[in-house]
């Protein structure tokens, strides 16, 4: 992973047209401004995440009654 | 791609349809049976229509099938049973698409199973998917500011538990 540090108001440039600017760095978070073409999507990384999961999720194996039994218990125990 | 129903017909008023599944064989719905979730699910935008489905087999599991895609189907779990304190933060724009007032609450909050064959099981903590049954919404919520996983253990039990 290349590092590169920066301050507020700082800028990268990810190829030609691609912008990313340090708006605002607090205690706990940094506000970045991203500029990028339109055909780009610019998705934070929980939002990925959770495609990746929805993927894994729609590959779940087919539920049973023993399989539920085994994950949560006997009814009434989850 | 679209379903289309393998039969429609008409019963006390209502239009009846029905759904051939592998999973849960034939399922009769009708329009009222429908969850429009207005962006989708991450990775799966366009496809906006839903039944919601209790198969009293797998409670306290249920299921959420598609009716844009045949075969794509999700096994979901009250949040509450897995986190009893699961802190949900909706904001306006999520609340707008759920037709839910400023405060109003959602009628079911629920977690998507991830069980791939050969892995362990878990749940998505991180973006649940929140339903308002009176306005039949359905939206799943990234809980961008939260310490929530993606991917919760659901630990097996022993099959011998008693």
């Amino acid at each position: 992973m290349l590092v590169i540090r920066r301050r507020e108001g700082e800028a990268v440039y990810i190829g030609e047209a691609i912008a990313v600017q340090v708006l605002e760095i607090s205690p706990s978070r940094v506000k970045l401004g991203i500029e990028a073409p339109r055909a780009v999507a610019v998705v934070r990384s929980e939002q990925r995440a959770s495609a990746e999961e929805n993927l894994r999720a729609s590959a779940s194996v087919t539920l049973t009654k023993h399989s539920v039994m085994k994950l949560l218990g006997p009814p009434g125990s989850a | 791609m679209r379903i289309f129903p393998a039969r429609i017909y008409l019963y006390d008023g209502k239009l009846v349809r029905t759904l051939e599944t592998g999973e849960f064989g034939q399922l009769t719905y009708t329009e009222e049976d429908v969850l429009v979730f207005p962006v989708g699910l991450a990775g799966f935008e366009e496809y906006t229509h839903f039944l919601r489905r209790q198969p009293p087999a797998l409670a306290p599991f249920e299921v959420l099938l598609s009716l844009d895609w045949a075969g794509l189907r999700f096994y979901a779990l009250p949040v509450d049973l897995v986190v009893s304190d699961y802190q949900l933060s909706l904001g306006p724009q999520e609340r707008a698409l759920l037709v839910l007032g400023a405060e109003d609450r959602p009628s079911h909050c629920l977690v998507l199973l991830a069980w791939p064959e050969n892995e362990p099981p878990t749940v998505n903590l991180l973006a649940p998917v929140v339903l308002n049954q009176t306005a039949r919404r359905g939206l799943q919520v990234i809980q961008f500011d939260s310490q929530y996983s993606c991917r919760h253990p659901l630990r097996e039990r022993s099959a011998s538990c008693s």
